[in-house]
């Protein structure tokens, strides 16, 4: 009771390995429902009104710039946790400018 | 050849055990978790990370995450009960088979019982509030306020319990 009981190294060696081994199990068995369960993010990017090529305000008309567009789908498609990309679109005559710019830069996500 | 000096009869160096200081427990205690970080819990770094992607981005992009991924909760409640498993277990065993752990170990100090003979369940249960789920996690705050107002300096669940941390002072 007087003295600290002695205990050697070795042995504490032992238990940290016998903990670490039962961590790689519940790691193991925790990965498993990850994997049957897969997560991942929507990106939803609103394109409403006139598509300009750079800002655009005039004539009080709503409008989104292409540029802004393509920023927020790259950044969407760098982002590992984003799965899909959804282009909410409400807008006249975009389709040529924004197939255009699209495949001229080649930078859409897969 | 003749000795030198003369050997004075003074009283030998008297040592006493008595509860171990709050300030040496703190520091058994963070001593135990940096090695339960390194050692125990490496396995877990890869299964965050795979959990969660945006890990790197700052705290504002996991807090978004984790906002937007449905079923990433109950996930994460799952990998916080795997973590307490070990970290009790840690606490548990290394008390319950050498009176010690590593941290205490290396602060000098041991477990003994307050009363009579300790049983295992006991070890288990005064490590409760090491599980990170509510409402476990809540005993740490009556834990810590017991052991500073305690004259033993004894957690909340190691009064219930009868464990006593003590350590050997020096005295002249």
């Amino acid at each position: 009771m007087n003295q600290p009981p002695k205990v050697s190294l070795g042995y504490i060696i032992k238990i940290i390995i016998m903990l670490f081994i039962l961590s790689i199990l519940i790691t193991f068995s925790i990965s498993l429902f990850i994997e049957a369960e897969p997560v991942g993010n929507v990106a939803e990017i609103p394109i409403r009104g006139f598509i300009a090529v750079e800002d655009y305000s005039g004539f009080g008309r709503e409008a989104s710039s292409s540029e802004d567009v393509i920023e927020l789908i790259e950044k969407a498609s760098k982002n590992p946790s984003i799965k899909a990309i959804l282009l909410n679109i409400n807008s006249g005559g975009y389709i040529m400018l924004f197939k255009y710019e699209g495949l001229m830069r080649g930078r859409f996500c897969d | 050849m003749p000795k030198r000096g003369v050997r004075l009869n003074l009283p030998k160096k008297r040592s006493f055990v008595a509860p171990a200081s709050v300030l040496r427990r703190i520091a058994a205690y963070v001593i135990d978790f940096l090695i339960i970080r390194f050692t125990v819990l490496i396995p877990f770094n890869s299964l965050l990370k795979k959990l969660i992607p945006v890990h790197e981005q700052g705290f504002k992009a996991i807090t978004q995450y984790l906002e937007s991924t449905p079923g990433i909760s109950s996930l994460l409640i799952m990998i916080s009960i795997g973590m307490s498993v070990l970290i009790v277990a840690y606490f548990t065993v290394f008390e319950y088979k050498t009176q010690q752990t590593p941290g205490k170990m290396l602060m000098k100090q041991w477990i003994v019982p307050e009363k009579e003979k300790i049983p295992f369940w006991n070890y288990l249960l005064s490590n409760i509030p090491f599980i990170l789920v509510f409402p476990f996690f809540l005993l740490i705050i009556a834990d810590i306020i017991h052991a500073i107002y305690s004259p033993k300096n004894q957690r909340f669940m190691e009064k219930i319990t009868g464990i006593l941390v003590v350590q050997k002072y020096e005295g002249i």
